[in-house]
């Protein structure tokens, strides 16, 4: 709670990390570098037990400061660093720390006029956060590894855009390994941008909680199995985003987890500020 | 009785949780390239390069652009294309070298040569 307390000091951890997997198909121009900060607020009261549906005594609570860096190294090639800070609030109980940070590059592969496909690659690298073995409020599963994905991106007639990416994301033992994407589209007018998306994540392997109930003894699960967990989950995404010529941009989201398993519904808002240098306008 | 409460609330207090760190919305950047969207402002006559006329206004009815027609002059298709800004009679006017980069760069990309 002092972290939220003190802005000094929170602006001083702004370099910490994020779990964003998703990423666009459109890179910067060469020589342009874009700084944005996102503040997101997590929480839910449900939850999905395996198969079941269940409901939490207090809503569960996760707040986050991510800072997010995108530097255009060639006209095809972007280098990207995702890194944050995370708090998570359950109970009077709270776990924070960096959170699990993203380096990676995204390659252009291909560059029509309206169709561009692009690939990524991105090293993880966990976070400072505890991990509680006790309880269920971890801020993340805290664990290195990396991923690769492919990404769509398509400019259709008045103003209208599609998107669409596909990827695999391997961590450390024992986490398990995930599919992950998300397909949406969008619209741009003015400076404005409005996307909306489904985005899903599907672990393939981990434990899963069976039965009827939860069973937190051996051989069964148990609660040092946390971030073991097999994860499932399917959301909506809506966002906008204002741009100005001066290169800054305002941007607020909003997220629901629609389905899952051993998940959260979580409901999540996101606001963010970013700014390009040298801003906008021909650089080539 | 106690023990079937304690096991209830710990069963709800144990159950993981997402687990797998705050999430994160898609965040998507839609950008086309700035010489292909220069090229484009140039061409369409958004941005004035003389005092004639612009490129589409010729090149969209009376004398149409397609692939096999730019195909045939790709090699020397800046070229044409300073011959197309500098006649009195057509554009009329100048543009700098990044400029007719972007024109040329346009065209390759509209019509994929």
């Amino acid at each position: 709670m002092t972290f939220f307390r003190r802005p000094a000091v929170a602006i001083l951890v702004l370099s910490a990390a994020v779990n964003s997997w998703a990423a666009s198909p459109w890179l910067p121009a060469p020589g342009k570098l874009t700084v944005i900060e996102t503040y997101s607020n997590d929480t839910f009261t449900h939850y999905y037990p395996g198969a079941l549906r269940g409901t939490l005594p207090a809503p569960y609570d996760q707040f986050t400061f991510t800072t997010d860096i995108e530097y255009g190294l060639r006209r095809n090639l972007t280098l990207d660093l995702e890194t944050g800070h995370t708090k998570t609030f359950f109970r009077g109980n709270t776990l924070g720390g960096i959170s699990d940070s993203l380096i990676g590059l995204r390659w252009q592969v291909h560059n029509g006029e309206r169709v561009v496909f692009t690939v990524r690659g991105a090293g993880i690298i966990k976070g400072t956060y505890d991990l509680t073995h006790l309880s269920n409020f971890s801020p993340g599963e805290k664990a290195s590894g990396g991923l690769g994905s492919g990404i769509l991106g398509v400019a259709l007639p008045h103003n209208f855009f599609a998107f669409a990416e596909s990827g695999y994301r391997i961590r450390s033992h024992p986490v398990p390994q995930d599919f992950f994407g998300n397909v949406g589209g969008g619209y741009h007018i003015k400076g404005f941008a409005f996307t909306s998306d489904y985005q899903t994540s599907r672990s393939i392997n981990g434990t899963d909680i069976r039965g009827t109930v939860p069973k937190f003894a051996p051989p069964y699960f148990v609660a040092a199995l946390f971030p073991a967990t097999k994860k499932i989950f399917g959301a909506v995404d809506s966002g906008i985003v204002y741009s100005l010529r001066s290169g800054l941009s305002l941007g607020f989201s909003s997220s629901t987890i629609l389905h899952g398993r051993n998940v959260g519904k979580k409901q999540i808002f996101a606001f963010s500020v970013g700014y390009t240098f040298p801003g906008r306008g021909p650089h080539f | 009785m106690k023990k079937a409460l304690a096991f209830c609330v710990l069963a709800t207090l144990a159950v993981p949780l997402p687990g797998s760190g705050p999430y994160s919305p898609v965040r998507v950047n839609f950008a086309r390239d700035d010489r292909y969207e220069r090229g484009r402002s140039l061409f369409a006559g958004e941005v004035k390069m003389g005092d004639g006329t612009y490129c589409a206004a010729c090149h969209s009815k009376n004398i149409p652009l397609d692939r096999k027609k730019l195909q045939s002059v790709q090699p020397d298709l800046q070229r044409k294309v300073e011959d197309c800004i500098h006649n009195p009679d057509r554009v009329n006017g100048t543009a700098k070298q990044s400029d007719m980069e972007a024109l040329a760069y346009y065209l390759a990309k509209r019509y994929r040569l």
